[in-house]
């Protein structure tokens, strides 16, 4: 009876502690693919200040089409970013600036992920 | 005279079969839960080293991106093959690099510094790179990379800057 309990308790540490090796590695391999997003959104909102600020591009209100993110040469999800107006309270008038909000957004599995990332422009 | 012999019900003790039985289950039993920990242990090393390859991509992408916005051009060189690159990195009209980053063949890894090989340059990281390539325009650089895990998977990073000087 000891040797049954013991042998129970053991199987189920093992699973357990593999169990959380397993989730763990999931989460490295998500957020692989988060970084690489990460890095897509930062090189388009690079990529948008070389536009001027009255480029149709930058217009408020302005919706980009969606461009594939891809990533180890997969295709694994579309980007596009959009502009809205944005009203700091210090400085003068209403809706002052413009923010650029680039979302990316890809499928791993069977989970959807998207990661947004911003930046305020001077019109 | 009669023999007397002990009744079954006041027997102990194991029988060499069951004790055999039990031997072969318990072998099994801790065979299979040691190779369940050993591969799990695995997944553990990999997913660990993966994370820290990751970190150490991240950390190069951001290094370039911050010298090259500091900067008012770039040059490319495929030295020493297309697959890994060299950036030169010059104040705008000035007519010699300030700052290099390059692949040194010798041990794989990506340095930087102010003269390629010279004093004030080293190692940024300690993954390996299997590629580092550049595109450089007259307004941006643009880097590709991949750098190896410890146990020798692939981190793709790319990262996109513009000049700022």
């Amino acid at each position: 009876m000891e040797a049954l309990t013991a042998a129970t308790v053991a199987v189920i540490a093992v699973l357990g502690l593999a169990y959380s090796f397993g989730m763990g590695r999931g989460l490295v391999d998500r957020y692989e693919v988060a970084r690489a997003a990460l890095g897509e959104a930062q090189s388009q909102l690079e990529a948008l200040t070389l536009v001027q600020s009255s480029d149709p591009v930058l217009a408020i209100g302005y919706v980009a089409p969606l461009t594939p993110f891809r990533y180890e040469g997969v295709t694994r999800g579309g980007q596009n970013w959009r502009v809205v107006a944005y009203d700091e309270p210090n400085l003068p008038g209403n809706a002052n600036l413009k923010r650029v909000r680039v979302i990316v957004r890809w499928q791993q599995d069977t989970r959807q992920d998207s990661l947004t990332l911003e930046r305020l422009w001077l019109p | 005279m009669v023999a007397v012999t002990e009744p079954a019900s006041r027997e102990r003790g194991l029988t060499l079969t069951e004790v055999a039985v039990v031997m072969i289950l318990g072998t099994l039993i801790m065979a299979g839960l040691v190779g369940f920990y050993l591969s799990s242990q695995n997944v553990w090393l990999d997913s660990s080293t993966q994370v820290i390859t990751q970190r150490e991509a991240s950390l190069v992408a951001s290094a370039i991106r911050d010298s090259v916005r500091k900067s008012g051009r770039a040059e490319v060189a495929s030295v020493p093959d297309p697959l890994h690159q060299q950036l030169a990195l010059f104040h705008r009209d000035e007519p010699e690099p300030y700052f290099y980053f390059w692949w040194n063949a010798a041990d794989s890894l990506i340095y930087s510094g102010t003269t390629v090989g010279g004093a004030g340059s080293g190692p940024m990281v300690g993954s390996h790179a299997q590629r580092f390539q550049f595109s450089a325009s007259a307004v941006a650089v643009r880097m590709d990379m991949r750098l190896l895990t410890a146990v020798g998977d692939g981190v793709d990073m790319s990262a996109y800057a513009v000049f700022k000087n």
